[in-house]
């Protein structure tokens, strides 16, 4: 088996790892905004029922 | 990659490459292990990094949910907000996208990985050309969209849920894959593997090889002798390869003596040079570049040397090298072609006689059908040659059957039987074998099928050539429609074209469309071969490549296949020589090379005949697949290593062998299958009548019975297995026991039973199993020839040369059919035709003739032009003949021109062409838009191309409406049996009908061509045998008025004259008929004259002189007891139903003959014109049936669960290839169906793509598609939303209306939800199945239902409209 095809392989796994990193990355994004988001719209909810009750 | 693979990859090179004197064969295994752990390595990196991320998006995903659930518990004001719902929900959707992407990306990765392996193995069968592997993978094209790819994957039961179906080739590979080793499998008897056999085998030892030689004596070279081969032997390869090392070790340095008839010379040897093509070793001498061979060096010195000494030498040394020989196996002794051909034994030289017969049979009429195929489509082709393939087989099967010596009785049942069984179950058979091929094909090929496209095809089928690469690479593109219909007729089906087809209709679309104007396609391809076959290594390598893929493909079909195919590649990788190229020496090598495959071939076969001799005793094994095996033995060992080395030898032509090799091989084991079943169910049938008569009373035939079921004797047919089942629980309950012990001694007497009947089963098998075998790769290389010649047609037409390859080629002579004389300028035409086809040849010549002396006109020749030849070639033909046409005297032309049924010749050529030109002129006025003619000219549209395309466009015939006109006309007449009779004047007489055409479209006929006769009266004609020579005589047309116009053939007679004589011989026959009817003690048969007529003729009872002959009385006689004379008459209205009846009398009860009736009765309302009444009691006998229209297959929807029934597309033919038609779309609607509810539930049950809730309950879907169609989107909320489900629901029910076609709750759709989508299924690739009854009176009462709320409607409008004005009034 030569290097050429060893170092092909090898690309191809890289590439691979990459991409998913990205996507792994990118959900891990997502989460931590929907997260605040969801926080946000708690603490405004609760405002919102503590200025209802004063 | 791991650190594990790593290292063992490091390990494996250093072991393959790094010890210099490490064989070629553990080379090969490492580096086929270190490719292995390669890709397990880098797969496994690529599946870790995936499952790792969509790990984390799952534990993502529950988080989400989590914090819903939760939401769900909390009390206001801590819940989530509507709004952060939402956004949890979206991101969770989102989630799940990234999820696919994911996946998508790790399958394109596995592909690429994949890619490369490939790569690394072509590199490594052949270093010496990266560069055309590279090509091949560049040409490849994108793999399968992954989303496809898990949509199939994920369709688990589509094969195990419907095993007797053939299996989805698309649907899944490996499945296919399974199920293609379990049909062979269950050839070989799948209980009984041939390793167990083989150890078996092995302690059986010596002594049965006795046994084997003393009862088989005639095959002594093939099958006794050899040793027998033990479990886990080595590969030949090895045993080559060792013998070679102990000659080789024997080699001493130094000096010693050359020594042959004409050398006797004192040299120095200094090493070993080599194995040569001759087999042989060499040495390397002192002085000499030049080898000697081994053989020929004696280590005494010349003047030590006496003559008795060397002689004495010699003979030792050749014991010696016998002594290996017979130790060591095989290889060398049928390497040798030249000794093959000395050991050939009387049968051998007897198979060779039967190979030459068949070539002799089958290829004249093989080459007329070639060359008729360019005028029938592809569809029509693969039918031609099916029925061809079919024809010439049973006619070998009856040729040999009269060769062979066995009891008259036994000929005449397989004489009967087998030959009608074949034909019953051959189709079905086959297309399933067709499909598991092509299946295999497709996966081992796909690549390379659609970088070749059709060239590959050709390649995988094994029909076609070799040389086909080599030489006509784009040629073969060229013809790539014909490679395909080719590759198709060798197996004479349909189905692996179909198969092959879908993956390939792209690409043939663009072919064949294009054809005209160099296409994009045909550009694209000429580039492509430009760049392939500019560089001769690239073709060489492609070329090896391929023929090894094929060979290990072929060995692939055989048991012990795999170290075939493994040695195939160790022989291609170890000679250096076949892969520089493939030059006249060379090739040689490679023939030496493909007969020592070939004698593993034969070695299987051998091993295959040892093993059946040893599981004699064992009564499941098929005595029919033994035959069909050592058929294929036979098949690849006489058409194999004679044909093959014969042909290679020369350098040439291997075009023939290679698919004359696959075509022995396969076609045996295709061909045998059928003969397996019919054996098998026959025993069963007969021991299973004799046990139906006695059940229930007598103990003994319970266990007898027991004995069938348990040995597995009754497993070939469910239906009798189910039913003995049933009679055994019957005899359960009313008491009757059996105990184990005596169903075995019964299993033991079955034993021996069957192997007395086995003997003779063996015999005829073994032979019809080579025949088959012999005759498939017969047909098979020819057709490769074949096509060859033809793709060198097509490379002429398009352009595009073909490469010829250094080997010599033989200069194939013009087609013996149609041999023009050489034609100068002004010279008498003169040609000969082929024995048997004069019409077709006669006509194919005159338009050659007549063609070149037309003078077309314009810039187009049109269909009007070619209807003016065809219509003067006609005439021609004709008057040739000797009939005298269009005012002509076929007497003018004796001077001009002569033709004896064999050769034309032009006498007077000055006088012929003013006739031809006269004939011509006759034919402007002739030829009108009705003319006939017309029909004939899209039929030869590629000879008028030919012949006018470069001087002026030619029309296409076949979209002229002149020409579709005839065309229906010529084909209603040949279907209603009506020729036209030449020289006739009025039209009614013009007529002729043939014999045997049943009630309804003589009824047709009549309306149509007799006037005479109103349409509205029940007509009939008979065709009466007045002088007992078994032809109609007359033909009497009539009404029940009893009218009756009687037509002769020949009007030899007055008209009067022959009725009287004729009515006189019919009144004597039916006093008879009725003397017989009275004599059973019968009621008098009561029909008027004519019913009497029909029944003799549909009965074809034979007569003399007006007495019935002894054998008729007797039909007539069971025919009225079976049937009693008050229902025979209607019985027999149908002359199908007569004639099934005459030949199957006896095997048919009261009852089942009923059945067939009313069946057949069904089918007649239904309007079919021809039944196939062999068939339909084959239907009926699987316990299937029609209603006329539709056939109920027995198979359960999975989506409605109500039984599948299919309409039936024609209304012509009812037989094997509608039933199989329809039956075929029933499966395929099945596995649609699975489909549907399987994505259906994935999409929905397991989350994936819409991003929704598991909260689905199991069941749900099935509930849903049980539902009314009608049920409005909250109606499905109330019953299975609820919360979050609503959003599921919401998307189920927008997925099953997008599926359905839009009409769920619409207040307009009928029928539940799941017969709406089966509905759609079926109609997206068939036209729209007709509302069954059930459904009509469905959508009545929904349309009722709808009047009735109208009404209401009004009435409470009514009602308002009151209560309003008492308010008013209030």
């Amino acid at each position: 088996m030569s290097d050429d095809y060893q170092q092909k392989l090898d690309q191809i796994c890289a590439e691979f790892e990459q991409k998913v990193a990205e996507h792994k990355a990118y959900v891990q994004k997502l989460i931590k905004e929907t997260m605040r988001k969801v926080e946000l719209a708690q603490a405004e909810k609760l405002a919102k029922s503590i200025k209802a009750k004063e | 990659m791991s650190e594990q693979a790593d290292q063992k990859l490091k390990t494996s090179e250093d072991a393959g490459f790094g010890v210099e004197k490490k064989s070629v064969v553990d080379k090969g295994k490492l580096r086929r292990e270190t490719i292995e752990t390669v890709t397990k390595g880098v797969l496994d990196r690529i599946k870790e990094a995936g499952s790792g991320v969509l790990d984390f998006f799952k534990k993502t995903k529950q988080e989400l949910d989590q914090h819903l659930v939760e939401d769900g518990l909390k009390i206001e004001p801590n819940s989530l907000s509507e709004k952060a719902k939402q956004d949890l929900a979206n991101t969770r959707q989102q989630v799940d996208e990234e999820a696919l992407k994911v996946k998508e990306e790790q399958n394109k990765a596995e592909v690429a990985i994949q890619q490369v392996l490939g790569e690394v193995q072509a590199s490594i069968v052949s270093e010496t050309v990266p560069d055309g592997i590279k090509a091949v993978a560049e040409a490849t094209p994108e793999p399968p969209l992954v989303s496809e790819v898990e949509l199939v994957s994920e369709v688990q039961p589509v094969v195990e849920l419907v095993p007797e179906k053939p299996p989805e080739v698309e649907l899944e590979q490996e499945k296919v894959d399974e199920a293609s080793k379990k049909a062979f499998n269950e050839v070989l008897d799948k209980e009984k593997s041939i390793e167990e056999a083989m150890a078996v085998g092995e302690e059986a030892g010596a002594t049965k090889k006795k046994e084997i030689s003393a009862e088989h004596p005639e095959q002594e070279p093939v099958v006794a002798g050899i040793d027998f081969p033990a479990a886990g032997e080595k590969l030949l390869i090895e045993e080559i390869l060792e013998k070679r090392k102990i000659e080789e070790e024997k080699v001493k340095l130094g000096p010693a003596t050359w020594h042959n008839k004409e050398v006797n010379q004192p040299i120095i040897v200094t090493g070993v040079k080599g194995w040569g093509v001759d087999g042989k070793l060499y040495v390397s001498i002192e002085g000499s570049s030049t080898g000697v061979p081994f053989d020929e060096i004696i280590y005494k010195s010349a003047d030590e040397l006496t003559t008795e000494a060397i002689a004495k030498d010699k003979e030792n040394e050749l014991r010696t090298k016998e002594k290996i020989e017979k130790e060591s196996g095989t290889a060398e002794k049928t390497v040798s072609v030249k000794k093959e051909e000395k050991i050939g034994d009387a049968k051998e030289v007897e198979f060779k006689k039967i190979l030459k017969e068949l070539e002799a049979s089958v290829l004249p009429d093989l080459k007329i059908i070639w060359q008729e195929a360019p005028a029938i489509e592809g569809e029509e082709q693969s039918k031609v040659m099916g029925a061809y393939l079919d024809k010439k087989s049973k006619q070998k099967i009856a040729e040999f059957l009269a060769k062979l010596e066995l009891p008259a009785e036994v000929k005449k049942e397989i004489k009967n039987n087998v030959i009608d069984s074949l034909e019953d179950r051959f189709t079905r058979s086959i297309k399933t074998h067709a499909q598991l091929e092509a299946a295999k094909l497709w996966k081992y090929h796909k690549k390379k099928v659609l970088v070749y496209g059709g060239a590959a095809v050709a390649i995988g089928v094994s029909i076609n050539s070799l040389r086909m690469l080599t030489g006509g690479m784009v040629g073969a593109m060229g013809g790539v429609g014909r490679v395909l219909a080719s590759g198709v007729m060798g197996y004479g089906i349909g189905a692996l074209r179909g198969k092959i087809m879908e993956k390939l209709q792209p690409i043939l679309d663009k072919v064949t469309k294009d054809k005209a104007s160099a296409s994009v396609w045909e550009r694209a391809s000429k580039e492509k071969a430009a760049q392939i076959l500019n560089d001769p290594t690239v073709v060489k390598a492609v070329t090896k490549q391929i023929i090894r893929e094929l060979l290990a493909n072929i060995f692939n079909t055989i048991p012990d296949g795999n170290k075939e195919a493994e040695t195939v590649q160790q022989l291609a990788e170890k000679d250096p020589a076949v892969q520089e190229g493939l030059n006249k020496e060379q090739t040689k090598i490679l023939s030496k090379q493909l007969s020592a495959i070939n004698a593993l071939g034969r070695n299987t076969g051998k091993r295959l005949a040892d093993f059946m001799q040893l599981v004699e005793k064992k009564p499941r094994l098929s005595q029919a697949s033994r035959g069909g095996l050592i058929g294929s033995a036979y098949g690849t060992s006489i058409s194999g290593s004679t044909e093959l080395a014969r042909v290679l030898e020369l350098g040439s032509e291997a075009t023939y062998a290679v698919p004359l090799l696959a075509g022995a091989v396969i076609g045996a084991k295709l061909y045998g299958e059928p003969i397996e079943k019919y054996w098998k169910r026959q025993r069963i049938e007969k021991y299973y009548s004799d046990i139906k008569t006695k059940i229930g009373s007598d103990q003994k035939d319970i266990i007898y019975l027991s004995a069938l079921v348990e040995s597995g004797l009754l497993s070939s047919d469910p239906i009798l297995e189910t039913q003995a089942r049933k009679a055994i629980a019957d005899a359960a309950l009313e008491g009757v026991t059996v105990n184990s012990a005596e169903v075995n001694s019964e299993m033991d007497r079955l034993e021996k039973s069957l192997k007395k009947e086995a003997k003779t089963e063996k015999t005829v098998s073994k032979i019809l199993g080579f025949v088959f075998g012999t005759a498939t790769g017969v047909i098979g290389s020819e057709l490769g020839r074949l096509f060859h010649e033809q793709v060198a047609h097509s490379s002429q037409k398009t352009g595009i040369g073909i490469v010829e390859t250094q080997t010599t080629t033989k200069t194939t002579p013009p087609p013996a059919e149609l041999l023009f004389g050489q034609k100068k300028a002004g010279a008498p035409v003169e040609f000969t035709v082929g024995k048997g086809k004069e019409a077709i040849y006669l006509d194919r010549g005159l338009r050659r003739v007549v063609a070149d002396l037309y003078k077309p006109e314009g810039k187009t020749f049109a269909a009007t032009d070619a209807a003016k030849i065809e219509n003067t070639l006609a005439n021609l033909r004709e008057l040739a003949q000797g009939h005298e046409v269009a005012g002509l005297k076929s007497a003018d032309f004796r001077d001009i021109m002569s033709w004896d049924g064999k050769t034309f010749k032009v006498l007077d050529q000055a006088a012929f062409e003013n006739k031809v030109h006269e004939l011509l002129g006759h034919a402007n006025k002739m030829v009108t838009p009705e003319a006939d003619a017309y029909g004939y000219t899209a039929k030869n549209q590629s000879f008028y191309e030919q012949k006018f395309g470069k001087q002026m466009e030619v029309e296409d015939f076949s979209k002229n409406e002149l020409v579709q006109a005839a065309e229906s006309r010529l084909s209603a007449a040949a279907k209603a049996g009506i020729e036209s009779m030449p020289g006739a004047e009025s039209k009614i007489e013009d007529y002729t009908w043939a014999h045997g055409k049943n009630y309804h479209s003589v009824t047709e006929v009549v309306s149509q061509y007799a006037p005479k006769f109103p349409g509205s009266k029940e007509l009939h004609l008979y065709a009466v045998d007045a002088d007992g020579d078994k032809a109609p005589d007359f033909y009497v047309l009539g009404d029940t008025d009893d009218v009756v116009e009687v037509y002769t053939k020949g009007a030899t007679e007055p008209m009067e004259d022959f009725v009287t004589r004729v009515s006189q011989g019919h009144q004597e026959l039916v006093l008879e008929i009725q003397a017989i009817d009275k004599a059973l003690g019968k009621q008098a048969l009561d029909f008027n004259t004519i019913d009497k007529a029909h029944l003799a003729t549909v009965l074809a009872l034979e007569q003399k002189g007006g007495t019935l002959t002894t054998e008729s009385q007797k039909l007539l006689q069971e025919t009225i007891a079976k049937l009693g004379s008050e229902e025979i008459s209607s019985y027999l209205r149908d002359q199908e139903l007569g004639s099934y009846l005459k030949s199957h009398l006896a095997e048919l009860g009261k009852e089942e003959l009923h059945k067939l009736f009313v069946e057949g009765n069904k089918l007649r309302s239904a309007g079919w014109q021809s039944i196939d009444y062999g068939m339909l009691q084959s239907l009926l006998e699987s316990g299937r049936s029609t209603d006329g229209y539709l056939l109920n297959t027995n198979l359960t929807s999975p989506l409605t669960g109500k039984a599948i029934e299919i309409p039936f597309t024609t209304k012509e033919m009812f037989n094997k290839e509608v039933i199989g038609q329809a039956y075929s779309k029933a499966l395929t609607l099945y596995n649609k169906e699975l489909i549907e509810i399987n994505s259906l539930k994935s999409q929905f049950e397991e989350g994936k793509n819409l991003g929704a809730f598991k909260n689905l309950p199991v069941g749900t879907i099935e509930k849903i598609l049980k539902m009314d169609a009608n049920s409005s989107l909250d109606q499905w909320k109330t019953q299975f939303g609820g919360g979050n489900k609503n959003i599921t629901i919401d998307k189920l029910f927008k997925e099953i209306n997008f599926r359905t076609g839009g009409k769920l709750g619409s207040g307009t759709a009928s029928g539940t939800v799941a017969d709406n989508l089966e509905r759609a299924i079926l109609n997206r690739s068939a036209p729209p199945k007709p509302l069954a009854w059930g459904d009509k009176i469905k959508e009545a009462e929904e349309l009722i239902k709808q009047a009735e709320m109208m009404e209401e409607r009004l009435q409470a409008k009514e009602l308002i409209k009151k209560a309003d004005k008492l308010l008013e009034k209030k």
